[in-house]
């Protein structure tokens, strides 16, 4: 047994030898943990401090004298000097987020250095230990202390726990209220300097003083959350677009592959339905309305329609320079019911101002939706410009039946596209706002990388073949 | 299990693993050590400073799925406040530490580094690589986070070393990447230590038989 063990490694070697502890812990005097009171070395007030043994620094809740717990004396650190401030979430209240209970113990207002500000609250639990909400422009955030070093900070992208984070500004925090307990030094004026990385909804920070720096990872939490588990009246209006709020429409990535499936499943039905249907034309005939008004009648042809089916009406005239109106009686024999139908054509060209110009066109197409089967008589009147001028109007009139449709199929397509190109617009928008706080505005280029969208997308394909 | 009469008061001292050598009267607060045949006071314990911690003698805990429990606490103060080591004995005989500060825990082992026995060695390592800077321990990169100068502010149960009140100790404590964990620890007249492990949740840690907290 010369090889090297890991500390890690079971001594499987050794004896399973359960320590008998209830020996030990009956002989030892237990008391349950408590907060513990003293008095206020300025104005004699009791403080209680929740958490025991942690905290360091306290903050008189009537005289608002900064006090060091860990001196003996209860020293104190500085005298207050300003007001008691009131507070949205107050000292003492607890709320459920994450599944775990919390209790708000300290509050420390922050400030860049210009009128931005923005709250922390320290919440604690003696089970899980601390961590912090953070709000700012009514935005909120919930956020702990890494206990883990995080590579490549201070660059503009670093990658931390399978995730892309992008650099999003650098600067200073400086503490300009506090009250509470907290299990650091804290008074009036300390200043940090930070910087935050963002991949919606999470943000890195770290916070450094001198040589020591603290990361934390932040988590984006709707208002509402807190609100709720913290039981607040009135909540700060949210204000623009939080640096680490995650767009909206997080199943993008979803929408747009619903949409592409549409697309493609619109597609294969048209092109089937094309295959299905037996297009044939019915009937085509040449007509000649003289211009001396002698044959100015209703023309009846006769179709047959072997099934149900919808019927193209296809009209070329020779109109030049002028309109001519065609109208359809499509009557079937069997019931007498018609449909009637008007085309109008106009064609006008010319040379004006060094330009040929033209307007309308010689041909007409009408689409009839579903007919039922049987005989249809056919009856056409025409009227025209070119009868006034005494010449003859010529037409090509063509039936057909069975005609594939692309009006519905375009109009689907547009139905389709409408909501993910609205959600690509809303999103990308989203971004520029959110890029319009930064420092490193460059690094808008690279939020495709935050992995939220490709993620859920993936995750979605997964889903789909599993199932 | 051993068992042995307070030098100090008469009171019976129960030493529960074969790997404690000193041990807190519960009664009398003497710290006592286990010689060959009997034991000997080398003084008195203040009482612990009361906290909130979830832990107690007694709680046992999983970690890396082996069952722990937890048989003595050495409590610790630095300028900005206190922390605990509670001394863990493992199911399968290892004995280890389970750090608890802030409210964060790690559990660690104390790994063989001859590098970092003599302090002389140490003061070189506090000297060259201050905090922020990296240091390479069975094979893994660690960060230097804290350097503190600590003493004991009292200990209870069994512990393997003496750690009467105002035992005064460097500690330097260094994380990795993946929550890795080590700590350098050197007594004031004694060879250094260094331990390894990771840094945990409460929950991963399954505790069961943890102290009552009012109110939680």
């Amino acid at each position: 047994m010369s090889k090297k063990k890991s500390p890690f490694a079971p001594e499987s070697d050794k004896i399973n030898s359960e320590v008998p502890l209830e020996n030990i812990a009956e002989n030892i005097k237990f008391v349950p943990a408590n907060p513990k009171v003293f008095n206020c070395p300025c104005c004699g007030s009791a403080i209680s401090i929740k958490a025991v043994g942690h905290s360091i620094t306290a903050v008189c809740t009537s005289c608002e004298s900064i006090i060091d717990l860990q001196n003996e004396n209860y020293q104190i650190v500085k005298k207050a000097k300003y007001a008691i401030k009131e507070t949205l979430i107050e000292i003492g209240a607890r709320g459920e987020l994450f599944g775990v209970k919390w209790e708000v113990i300290g509050y420390v207002l922050k400030s860049d250095g210009s009128f931005y500000q923005w709250e922390e609250y320290l919440l604690y639990n003696p089970y899980h230990g601390f961590r912090f909400l953070i709000q700012s422009q009514g935005h909120w955030n919930f956020a702990q202390v890494l206990q883990r070093s995080v590579a490549k900070l201070g660059r503009a992208k670093i990658s931390f726990n399978g995730r892309k984070y992008l650099k999003f500004l650098q600067g200073s925090a400086i503490v300009k209220y506090v009250k509470g307990e907290f299990y650091w030094r804290v008074r009036k004026g300390d200043a940090a300097d930070v910087s935050d990385y963002i991949s919606p909804p999470y943000m890195l920070s770290t916070e450094s003083v001198k040589r020591e720096m603290s990361v934390s990872q932040s988590v984006y939490i709707e208002p509402s959350e807190v609100q709720e588990s913290f039981k607040i009246a009135e909540m700060p209006l949210k204000s623009g677009v939080a640096c680490n709020q995650p767009r909206p429409f997080k199943n993008a990535f979803a929408i747009y592959l619903t949409a592409i499936i549409a697309f493609f499943v619109i597609t294969v039905i048209q092109c089937s339905m094309k295959d299905a249907r037996d297009y044939a034309q019915v009937v085509a005939k040449d007509f000649l309305f003289r211009g001396d008004g002698k044959n100015k009648d209703f023309r009846i042809a006769k179709f047959n329609l072997p099934k149900d089916s919808n019927v193209e009406i296809k009209t070329f005239t020779n109109v030049d320079n002028d309109w001519a109106e065609i109208g359809f009686s499509v009557v079937n024999e069997e019931s007498g019911k018609t449909y009637d139908i008007s085309q109008a054509i106009e064609y006008y060209h010319g040379y004006s101002g060094g330009e040929n110009w033209s307007e309308g066109n010689q041909y007409e197409r009408t689409i009839i939706s579903p007919l039922p089967k049987g005989n249809y008589d056919l009856l056409i009147s025409f009227d025209s410009g070119v009868f006034e001028k005494g010449r003859n109007l010529e037409a090509n009139i063509s039936i057909n039946r069975d005609v594939m449709q692309w009006g519905n199929y375009w109009i689907s397509f547009l139905l389709i596209m409408a909501f993910p190109i609205f959600v690509f617009f809303m999103r990308s928008g989203f971004e520029s706002m959110r890029w319009q706080e930064s420092e490193h505005a460059e690094n808008k280029e690279s939020s495709w990388e935050y992995v939220d969208d490709v993620f859920s997308g993936i995750l979605l394909i997964t889903d789909l073949f599993s199932s | 299990m051993k068992s042995c009469n307070c030098p100090s008061c008469g009171a019976k001292i129960d030493f529960q693993s074969s790997l404690s050598v000193y041990a807190v009267c519960k009664y009398c607060q003497s710290m006592v050590v286990r010689r060959d045949l009997d034991v000997e006071s080398i003084g008195k314990m203040a009482a612990i400073p009361d906290d909130m911690s979830p832990l107690q003698i007694g709680t046992r805990g999983k970690f890396l799925g082996i069952g722990f429990g937890i048989i003595g606490r050495m409590k610790l103060s630095w300028s900005d406040g206190f922390w605990n080591e509670w001394f863990v004995i493992f199911d399968d005989g290892r004995k280890g530490w389970l750090a608890e500060a802030q409210g964060a825990y790690a559990v660690s082992f104390e790994i063989d580094k001859k590098e970092f026995a003599g302090l002389r060695k140490l003061k070189n390592i506090v000297l060259d690589k201050v905090i922020g800077s990296n240091l390479v321990l069975e094979k893994k990169i660690l960060k230097i986070v804290d350097i503190k100068e600590a003493i004991c502010a009292g200990s209870q149960g069994e512990l393997p070393f003496a750690a009467p009140v105002g035992r005064k100790t460097t500690s330097i404590d260094l994380v990795g990447e993946d929550g890795d964990f080590a700590s350098i620890e050197v007594a004031e007249g004694e060879s250094a230590r260094v331990y390894m492990g990771k840094y945990v949740t409460w929950e991963e840690l399954h505790c069961e038989n943890f102290r009552i907290l009012e109110g939680w």
